[in-house]
């Protein structure tokens, strides 16, 4: 969505994982979400940690860390961005939920090739601030499947 | 000799005696001559003669003169033989026992001889260990001295030293007290840190929810900004109000953060304080434990030092008091020594002495031993003249006057006779003095037994030169002179030996008799016979 140019302002939710500062659009958040308990899903792919019932809704919970390639995050509390995908509901599991800033037109640069060793497809681009980078995750290539650190089956 | 009969036995030519003197006759018959010379020849002196036959027979007369001169030289020679014999019968048995006694006091000084060499011998070696123990007494003594001096200063150190202890048990004293009131400070610092930690603690524990609460609000007000982004214009001041929710919660979050540090670090100090006061209580607990140990070890320290110091001081009481009497005996040994040595010397001295009187006293026993001899000739030559004179028949008288004369120094003989009967009387006195005297040193009387009759011989020949003097003046006699002289030489000398003995001292009695014998034989024999004639020629008698 946002792909190479911003033309009009934006807020961008800022999270950590690991010690890297990533971003969201704030469109692509439902809402952030503290998890006390995730169920493990059976023959799920490795970056799924499981399922939680919000409301009564079943929301499949990412490990944002192993999608990148890092290693797995600790069990227990967690906190998750819900994000709507197609009809149903994702949860990415970050470290930290930092703050909502806003992005003024052109503030949004591509991101570059040698990005912290990760993937860099997940990212669509680099928000520069004043003492730091926010690396933008591209919402959809994150959630798809298909996209993963891993080689494709 | 006018008895007709011999008192003596009668002999077997009694009949040429008889008839001498039986018949008288106008001159004598050369046989009857004869008889009479043959009995004078036999030794019998005891003849008898007609008185008037003598004055008319001049061969008779002259035969009665020589019996008459004979009578009285035998008379004479029996009685010095008497007195010989007896004298010399005394000279013996005074000879046997000057030279019995000789012999025993040389053996006597022979004995005190090796005696006395003996002890001179050993004074030398008594006073050569004397010297020896002086030497040691002054060494000892020196010792003592400076074992006095040194004793002194351990006194003063052991004062110096009980003083110091003193103020150890002093001083640890009162740090015990202080390092026990720091561990119960420390123990009270200890619980107040304690106290601060747990006050930390429950302070965290409510930065902890203050902090949950803020994290809870800041994610509800994301998820309002989330909402009012979602609601497009709508929400536009809703966002407003929740980007001010947010910012309150991330300054909460802030704060407690803050906080948080603060406590951090209030626990980390507690905790080090903590730690540093454990540190100290053990330290302190160390010290304690130390001091302790000094207090007990100083108070016994104190203890030995006050016991040694009075051992000290009653060790130097006696070290003085030894120091004291070695001081003195050593000069009792000084003087002992001194003493010794005068001995020593003085030994030496009594050896030497003793070594010429054993000479003398050898040679008195040789000359005691002569005397004998002579004395054993003596008697043996008075024996052989009483053998002699007993086989001459002398008149009874004579006989009995010569066998009973007494012995004396001088006997008054007709040699002495100066031909003044008033003179000769005076020099017989004189002789019973001088006899006197000499008897008494005989009897072996001192100075003063024979100082009174000394005193009268004194006076009476006083009186008796006077008498002299006065009739040699009235004779004009010319050799006065010399015999005043000799007169006042002799009473100065009798005077002399009386003032010595009324002064109580002594004179040589054998010195005293040789003056008076001598001024018998030559002042009466010699000078006082020569005025006899001249007396007599002026008639006095």
């Amino acid at each position: 969505m946002m792909g190479e140019s911003l033309t009009v302002a934006a807020d961008i939710v800022t999270f950590r994982v690991r010690d890297m500062l990533c971003g969201l659009d704030i469109v692509d958040v439902q809402e952030i979400k503290r998890i006390h308990q995730i169920t493990a899903v059976h023959r799920a792919p490795p970056e799924v940690r499981g399922v939680v019932n919000m409301r009564g809704r079943i929301v499949t919970i990412i490990d944002v860390r192993q999608k990148l390639g890092f290693e797995p995050a600790a069990s227990g509390p967690a906190l998750v961005i819900i994000v709507p995908h197609r009809e149903e509901l994702l949860g990415l599991l970050v470290d930290d939920v930092d703050d909502i800033v806003r992005a003024e037109p052109g503030s949004i640069a591509p991101a570059p090739d040698n990005l912290e060793g990760v993937e860099r497809e997940l990212f669509c681009g680099v928000l520069k601030l004043d003492q730091t980078l926010v690396a933008i995750l591209d919402r959809s290539r994150v959630v798809e499947r298909n996209v993963s650190t891993r080689p494709s089956p | 000799m006018n008895q007709v009969t011999s008192r003596t036995k009668p002999k077997p030519n009694g009949k040429s005696r008889t008839a001498a003197a039986s018949s008288p006759r106008a001159s004598t018959d050369v046989n009857e001559a004869i008889a009479l010379i043959k009995e004078i020849a036999k030794g019998n002196l005891v003849l008898n003669f007609d008185p008037d036959r003598l004055a008319k027979d001049p061969l008779l007369g002259a035969l009665h003169q020589m019996v008459e001169r004979l009578v009285v030289a035998f008379g004479e020679i029996l009685t010095s033989s008497t007195l010989i014999d007896r004298s010399s019968t005394t000279t013996n048995s005074t000879a046997k026992a000057l030279r019995d006694n000789a012999v025993a006091m040389q053996k006597t000084i022979s004995a005190a001889v090796s005696s006395t060499e003996e002890m001179r011998h050993n004074m030398n070696s008594v006073s050569a260990s004397t010297e020896e123990l002086n030497a040691n007494m002054q060494s000892i003594a020196s010792a003592a001295r400076q074992s006095n001096a040194n004793v002194d200063s351990v006194q003063v150190s052991i004062k110096e030293l009980t003083t110091a202890s003193r103020d150890i048990a002093e001083n640890t004293a009162r740090a015990t007290t202080i390092s026990k009131k720091a561990m119960a400070d420390v123990t009270s610092a200890l619980s107040l840190v304690s106290e601060l930690n747990d006050a930390a603690k429950a302070i965290d524990a409510v930065t902890a929810t203050i902090s949950e609460i803020s994290d809870q609000t800041k994610l509800l007000a994301l998820n309002a900004t989330i909402e009012a982004a979602r609601a497009g214009e709508m929400g536009k001041g809703f966002a407003v109000v929740a980007k001010e929710v947010k910012d309150l919660a991330s300054q909460t979050n802030a704060a407690t953060k803050g906080i948080q540090g603060k406590i951090g670090i209030i626990h980390e100090v507690a905790r080090r304080t903590s730690d540093a006061i454990r540190a100290i209580n053990d330290v302190m607990k160390a010290v304690n434990e130390a001091v302790t140990s000094i207090a007990a070890a100083a108070e016994e320290q104190s203890v030995t030092t006050d016991s040694i110091g009075q051992n000290v001081v009653s060790t130097t009481e006696r070290i003085k008091e030894m120091s004291n009497n070695v001081s003195e005996g050593a000069v009792a040994v000084q003087d002992v020594s001194k003493s010794i040595l005068d001995v020593t010397n003085l030994s030496s001295a009594v050896a030497q002495s003793m070594t010429s009187l054993n000479r003398n006293a050898l040679e008195v026993k040789a000359d005691t031993a002569a005397s004998y001899a002579q004395a054993l000739e003596v008697v043996s030559q008075g024996a052989d003249i009483k053998r002699t004179v007993a086989g001459i028949k002398l008149p009874s008288h004579v006989e009995n006057q010569g066998k009973n004369a007494t012995l004396q120094l001088c006997r008054f003989t007709e040699d002495f006779d100066v031909m003044s009967t008033t003179m000769n009387e005076d020099h017989k006195r004189i002789f019973g003095y001088i006899n006197t005297i000499h008897q008494r040193i005989k009897e072996k009387s001192d100075g003063a037994g024979i100082l009174p009759t000394l005193k009268e011989l004194g006076d009476f020949t006083q009186r008796h030169f006077q008498r002299e003097e006065e009739a040699m003046l009235a004779a004009n006699y010319a050799a006065y002179p010399q015999q005043k002289a000799a007169h006042t030489k002799l009473l100065a000398k009798v005077a002399e030996i009386i003032t010595t003995l009324d002064g109580g001292g002594e004179v040589d009695l054998l010195e005293v008799m040789t003056f008076l014998k001598d001024w018998l034989t030559t002042h009466i024999l010699v000078m006082d016979r020569e005025y006899g004639p001249t007396l007599r020629a002026h008639g006095i008698d």
